[in-house]
């Protein structure tokens, strides 16, 4: 009986406790009413739940999980739009894709978790979300995906040595200016996830690099005493001011972020325009915040503003934060139009627009983006181009080349702005599909297809490391000046007249002049001039450190050859064609090699410094590659590789020869544009139905050109209309009669004007005759 | 069937040799064919396709439009002595001479009113309504002329 009695009173106590609690929950998503943000004067807490206590010997960093629990349910935010992006289930129009980018094997794959045309999902690349935090992180929130439960991490990853990447509530609603993005990615590359977050925030100074601790390091571990220069451990060394006596932090807590937060992600720009020529978007002009029309509540499950959003937090309500909702109202009956206005929105008149295009139409075909031209325009997104992360270190990259505004019938049937983007990647050609190949799939059966760039860069790096040369090396080509740069690579600036036709020559610049690396000198004389001696020896001796050097180096000249043999300098004959001027060169089983080979040269001639990163030449060898490493007999299907860039399709034909075909996997893939909203005055339209109903309007008939990584003429070229699904010659004859409206015009006016008159004469005789006025005709 | 639309053509036929001589006769049989092309593409589309007059219909249509007008107001300019007051005619056929060309003044009016940059949104939506209730008297008054006339002669 005391059994069942306790049993009973265990049950009821765990029923109270669970009430207790999920009211506390619900509570924790009730509005009190209070329009104010509390002071965040808050404990911080470690990802262990245990208070930080910064004047303590290797403190860990600080976790939003249970630093904000007490107040906010973690569980319940990470079910919101940014923290979800993983969920293949997750409703709505396609947005930016994330952009898998690799310059060297020209490859940029969109891609997404959710089921958006043109994309491919990670998983089909082999991206596990270790791989996708590497790769993107930098960019991301945290939460979701980057916070894998034990059985969702893979054996590869490193999530014991990183930690996981929580919710950065900090990255978007610290106030404080010293909320540092560029921080915050630094960390993330350095695979210090679980100490991003106190980075970023400023809270104190991280240092070590979990990214060079060995995979089966974990927290407690704890530092390492032996390595004090290479594998630091991360550690979180607090500014111990924020902190007061009870070890609470003050946190500038903003409910509502600064526009600067949202746009460390979400900002769009144009390519080649000055920031002082930018105008920002006409609402955030007016004084509005991102947020006042994306909002969100604890869910925070974004409104994104679209018509036909389903939103479960906002229901209804949703509607009014759309374009129309806000300017034209909801409610399609006048007299109860009370939602018209919203947040101080104009009501727009459109004075002689017929009503088709509201219909036809989205707001943001006529409203947002640049005015179409001939030329579409380039820009560069922040996730897309890496914008927004500052520092020594480049980061930010001229690939992918988005281009804007291409006009798309969307789903709903209405025409609407999208950016566009021309996928690049190296495939397998299955069943008529191309599969992707991972770029460094592709580097490592290219071998040194791809290096032409290294190849210069190393041979002049190993000239740099000689102090005596008396100047920088460079390489002269074609009127073209190629030196090293501080990431290994080239620069080029154009060559002096002196060296305009020089096809190849290693010199040597100095700040007044540039000289030809190895001087000509007679190699008949007697005794050989000390300085010119010497100059020989340390210049094949810094070649010679080249590591990645197929023989040794030696020099030619006329007859003879120089070369370092015991380390003396030795003169034997030239075994390779007479040189009348001096030519480094590197011996190859007994011949003579050029430091850089004629396909190295003729590819960093076209490449370097350009947008695009491949040659015709490099895709035709790397297909020769892949066809014939791939089909070594062994199989008896043929396997087939291809290359797709600027809308086509790239492989080879029976003969070899570098050949294209129209393929679905080249078609570009496109996302609807929001913003930059523009003043009315400045929408499409207002010039009159000419701005897009003319022969050859850019709105109907603008070309869409491929673009991608490979130098080449042979690109899929495309019409506006055709992304609209349009009859294009009507469009073009329905744009000529324009020519003719203001003829029609007058036309119409005359004849109105003529019978109005003829009535008018009618009525005034039978009113006049009514009156007696006007007497009966006999 | 056949021979109503023969007695149609005869009687128009007649009719523009009385009333309309020479070069006239093109005005009037423009004003018949291009009245003809508006009510047929106006009416079927209005009734049969749920978005309405679009693509090249729509552009015939404001094509027709432009030479309806031209002829209307030229048949008016000849032929309004004919119905005035005081000349005798039959009251029905005045009455519905002048209703037809009421409601073509509207019907150009309200075409009118769209292409130019004056009026706003709702006001559009209004003219386009007006269009359609013109458009509808302006037939009913050509069928009621036609019947009264034919009725008559026989």
């Amino acid at each position: 009986m005391k059994r069942i009695i306790l049993i009973i009173f265990l049950v009821a106590g765990f029923a109270l406790f669970n009430d207790v609690a999920s009211e506390t929950s619900e509570k924790k998503l009730q509005w009190n009413g209070s329009e104010t943000v509390p002071v965040h004067l808050i404990p911080l807490k470690d990802e262990f739940d245990q208070p930080i206590i910064p004047t303590e010997v290797n403190p860990l960093p600080f976790s939003s999980r249970f630093t904000c629990a007490p107040c906010h349910d973690y569980n319940v935010i990470k079910q919101g739009l940014h923290f979800s992006r993983a969920n293949p289930d997750l409703s709505g129009r396609a947005g930016e894709p994330w952009f898998w980018l690799d310059e060297k094997t020209g490859t940029v794959l969109p891609l997404s978790y959710q089921k958006w045309s043109g994309t491919w999902h990670p998983s089909e690349l082999g991206l596990n979300s270790w791989d996708f935090a590497l790769l993107f992180g930098r960019h991301m929130t945290g939460g979701g995906i980057l916070e894998p439960a034990e059985d969702e991490m893979s054996p590869q990853s490193r999530w014991n040595v990183s930690g996981k990447m929580e919710i950065n509530c900090l990255g978007c609603h610290n106030a404080s200016r010293i909320q540092n993005h560029s921080e915050w990615a630094k960390q993330i590359i350095r695979e210090n996830f679980r100490w991003a977050a106190s980075a970023s925030a400023g809270l104190g100074e991280v240092g070590g690099m979990a990214s060079r601790l060995s995979a089966t390091w974990d927290l407690f571990d704890g530092p390492n005493p032996d390595d004090t220069e290479w594998a630091i451990v991360p550690s979180v060394r607090y500014n111990t001011s924020l902190f007061n006596s009870n070890h609470q932090v003050f946190f500038d807590i903003k409910d509502k972020p600064d526009d600067s937060r949202c746009l460390t992600c979400h900002s769009v720009t144009p390519v080649n325009m000055l920031k002082q020529s930018f105008d920002a978007d006409v609402h955030s002009l007016a004084g509005l915040l991102c947020v006042d029309c994306h909002r969100n509540g604890i869910e925070h499950e974004m409104i994104r503003g679209y018509e036909g959003e389903v939103s479960l937090s906002f229901g209804q309500e949703a509607k009014t934060f759309t374009c129309r909702g806000c300017h034209l109202g909801t409610d399609k009956n006048k007299a109860k139009r009370t939602d018209v206005g919203r947040l101080g929105a104009p009501l727009p008149e459109h004075r002689g627009l017929p009503v088709v295009h509201l219909e036809r139409l989205s707001c943001t075909a006529c409203h947002s983006v640049p005015w179409p031209s001939k030329a579409l325009n380039r820009v560069r997104t922040s996730r897309a181009n890496r914008l927004g992360i500052f520092g020594i270190a480049q980061w930010q990259t001229e690939m992918p080349q988005i281009i804007e505004p291409v006009y798309v019938r969307n789903d709903t049937g209405k025409i609407a702005p999208h950016r566009l983007i021309w996928p690049s990647f190296w495939g397998e050609i299955v069943d008529r599909e191309v599969i992707p190949l991972r770029a460094e799939e592709v580097r490592a059966f290219a071998g040194r297809v791809f290096m032409s760039e290294e190849n210069v860069a190393l041979v002049l790096l190993a000239l740099y490391r000689e102090p005596d040369l008396g100047g920088v090396p460079v390489l002269i080509a074609e009127g073209k000046i190629y030196s090293l740069n501080v990431d290994g690579g080239l620069d080029v600036s154009d060559s002096i007249e002196d060296f305009a036709s020089v096809s190849e020559m290693w010199a040597v610049r100095t700040e007044e002049k540039i000289v030809p690396l190895m001087p000509e000198f007679d190699t008949e004389a007697e005794m050989m001039d000390m300085d010119v001696e010497v100059r020989i020896q340390i210049v094949l001796e810094a070649l010679a450190t080249n590591e990645s050097a197929p023989g040794q180096p030696a020099l030619l000249v006329h007859d003879a050859m120089y070369s370092i043999q015991e380390g003396y300098l030795e003169k034997t004959n030239n075994p390779g064609e007479f040189r009348p001027t001096p030519w480094l060169c590197w011996l190859v089983e007994g011949q003579p090699e050029s430091l850089v080979g004629e396909f190295d040269l003729r590819t960093v001639k076209a490449t370097v410094e350009e947008e695009q990163t491949l040659t015709e030449e490099q895709v035709k060898l790397v297909l020769e590659i892949l066809n014939r490493t791939q089909n070594s007999g062994e199989s008896e299907m043929d396997t087939f590789y291809a290359y797709i860039s600027g809308g086509l399709m790239f492989l080879l034909d029976k003969d070899g020869e570098l050949t294209t075909q129209n393929h679905k996997s080249a078609d570009p893939v496109t996302w609807p544009i929001g913003h930059r909203v523009r003043p009315a005055q400045q929408s499409l339209g207002v010039n009159g139905c000419r701005d897009c109903h003319r022969a050859n309007s850019p709105f109907f008939f603008g070309k869409v050109k491929g673009t991608g990584p490979l130098i080449t003429e042979r690109v899929r070229t495309r019409s506006q209309g055709s992304f609209m699904d349009l009859t294009l010659p009507y469009q073009r004859l329905f744009g000529l009669s324009f020519s003719v409206r203001p003829l029609l015009k007058i036309v119409l006016f005359v004849s109105a004007l003529v019978c109005g008159s003829i009535l008018l004469i009618f009525l005034l005789l039978v009113l006049g005759r009514i009156s007696g006025l006007v007497e009966k005709r006999r | 069937m056949l021979k109503g639309w023969t007695r149609l053509y005869e009687w128009a036929k007649t009719w523009a040799e009385q009333f309309y001589p020479g070069w006239r006769s093109w005005v009037f049989f423009g004003l018949i064919l291009s009245f003809l092309f508006l009510v047929l593409s106006g009416f079927l589309f209005a009734l049969l396709v749920p978005r309405g007059l679009y693509g090249l219909p729509l552009l015939l249509h404001v094509a027709a439009g432009g030479i309806f007008a031209i002829c209307l107001s030229m048949v008016v300019v000849w032929r309004a002595r004919d119905y005035t007051l005081d000349v005798v005619q039959p009251i029905f056929l005045k009455v519905m001479f002048w209703t037809f060309v009421v409601s073509g003044l509207c019907l150009i009016v309200t075409s009118l009113s769209s292409m130019i940059s004056f009026l706003s949104m709702p006001c559009q939506i209004g003219m386009i309504r007006w269009h359609r209730l013109f458009a509808f008297v302006s037939l009913a008054s050509v069928f009621a002329f036609l019947y009264y006339s034919l009725d008559r002669e026989k």
